[in-house]
């Protein structure tokens, strides 16, 4: 008797001892600043959960589609509980975001500089009201012929940089290694882009968003 | 190592003869503790909801008041990431997640009505995804786990059988491995299912 009770009793201590223990979790202080700091404000964004996918529209010139597409899997990569996703869609009428491969005519303009190409994304954002009206604007342009292998590779860099600031990273990283840098060179977010965009995502915002025309 | 303690584990179930074997199939529900507690900002879990799940097993006698079996569970549920903070949007679907788990057990009698169950297994991950902590697909884990059965006679040779289950294990995968998470979280889970037992009177 006293065995079977030391056998029943075994099993529930065992699953006690085992569940014993917490994961412990990274830090993610390895960040670097994300939001655009105009004085005396800071402004701070990312696309809500119903605004997931953001519908991305990209002119289908220079293999453009591909390294955007690219670019949206790699940041949604960056993050362990679907924080961001994205979509391309084929009209820009209803696109969050719009591709093109011309010279940018908004006002505020986050630049990034390759040898090969040059990037650019058009932020409207009124920092009067903090209402940044969509769509926001992407623009990729070649220095040299679009057809070398340097301009491709340069095009894939610079996607991945500008779907950054798309996302919500309204600054630039100030480390060279980041492909938030401003004249970034590595082909993949770092782990320091990945936890600057896993914490922005869970930062308070301080931007809404309102669509050109209404 | 484990294929041969497969081999011996099965020819300790096969060696009675076959009118012995006791065998068994319910259905219930299951719940979890987290599968992991981040920080961002504020705590944030990920767990799987209340979900439905499928048992089967079979044990056999292997001396007096004691049997020896093998008892396989599917469940299958939501999962989802959240955080206590009231308002947070960033609750998320993190989509279907389903677990397979062999439990090799020894059972011994409490009453005529009443045993207790307990043993070690294995249970699988696999979610519908490739994403996030799952990125890397979905762990085997080791557990221990045991529970009680309550049996009733309802047909000739048919047993009504209640069942509560508790189990506990530790929860990792090589994306959160890889991402930094250190140690792993202490997950338990609970069930109560009802089906029928083939016995032998």
């Amino acid at each position: 008797m006293t065995r079977r009770l030391a056998a029943m009793a075994l099993f529930p201590v065992a699953a006690a001892l085992l569940s014993c223990g917490e994961i412990g979790a990274p830090t993610r202080a390895d960040i670097y600043e994300w939001r655009r700091i105009s004085t005396p404000d800071t402004f701070a964004f990312h696309w809500p959960r119903e605004s997931l996918p953001v519908k991305i529209w990209v002119q289908n010139i220079h293999d453009l589609p591909i390294h955007t597409q690219v670019a949206i899997d790699g940041w949604k990569e960056a993050f362990l509980y679907r924080e961001f996703d994205a979509e391309i869609v084929g009209d820009s009428n209803v696109a969050d975001v719009v591709v093109r491969s011309t010279f940018p005519l908004g006002p505020t303009v986050l630049l990034a500089r390759v040898d090969a190409c040059e990037g650019y994304t058009d932020l409207a954002l009124d920092e009067e009201t903090g209402v940044l009206t969509l769509p926001i604007r992407i623009y990729a342009v070649p220095r040299y012929d679009p057809d070398l292998p340097e301009s491709r590779e340069c095009f894939g860099i610079v996607m991945y940089h500008e779907i950054g600031h798309a996302l919500g990273i309204f600054r630039h990283s100030p480390d060279p290694a980041d492909i938030m840098y401003f004249n970034p060179t590595t082909t993949a977010p770092t782990r320091r882009d990945r936890q600057t965009a896993e914490v922005l995502y869970h930062a308070r915002t301080t931007v809404t968003t309102a669509r050109e025309g209404n | 190592m484990k294929p041969t303690l497969l081999v011996l584990f099965l020819a300790a179930l096969a060696a009675p003869a076959e009118a012995q074997l006791d065998y068994y199939a319910r259905t219930g529900l299951g719940f979890s503790t987290p599968l992991v507690r981040d920080v961002l900002f504020q705590p944030y879990e990920t767990k799987q909801g209340l979900a439905p799940l499928f048992v089967v097993g079979v044990a056999t006698p292997v001396a007096t008041g004691m049997r020896l079996g093998i008892e396989g569970q599917f469940m299958t549920g939501s999962l989802t990431a959240s955080s206590d903070e009231p308002g947070d949007q960033s609750d998320a679907d993190l989509g279907r997640l389903t677990t397979l788990s062999a439990l090799a057990n020894l059972e011994g009698v409490i009453t005529s009505s009443l045993s207790w169950r307990g043993g070690i297994g294995l249970i699988k991950y696999l979610p519908s995804d490739k994403q996030g902590l799952f990125a890397e697909g979905g762990p085997v884990r080791y557990f221990v786990g045991g529970g009680v059965d309550f049996r009733r006679p309802a047909f000739s040779n048919w047993d009504l059988m209640i069942s509560a289950r508790y189990d506990s294990h530790r929860f990792t995968t090589e994306a959160l491995r890889a991402r930094g998470f250190t140690q792993a979280q202490g997950v338990q889970r609970g069930s109560l299912s009802i089906g029928l037992a083939r016995t032998h009177r």
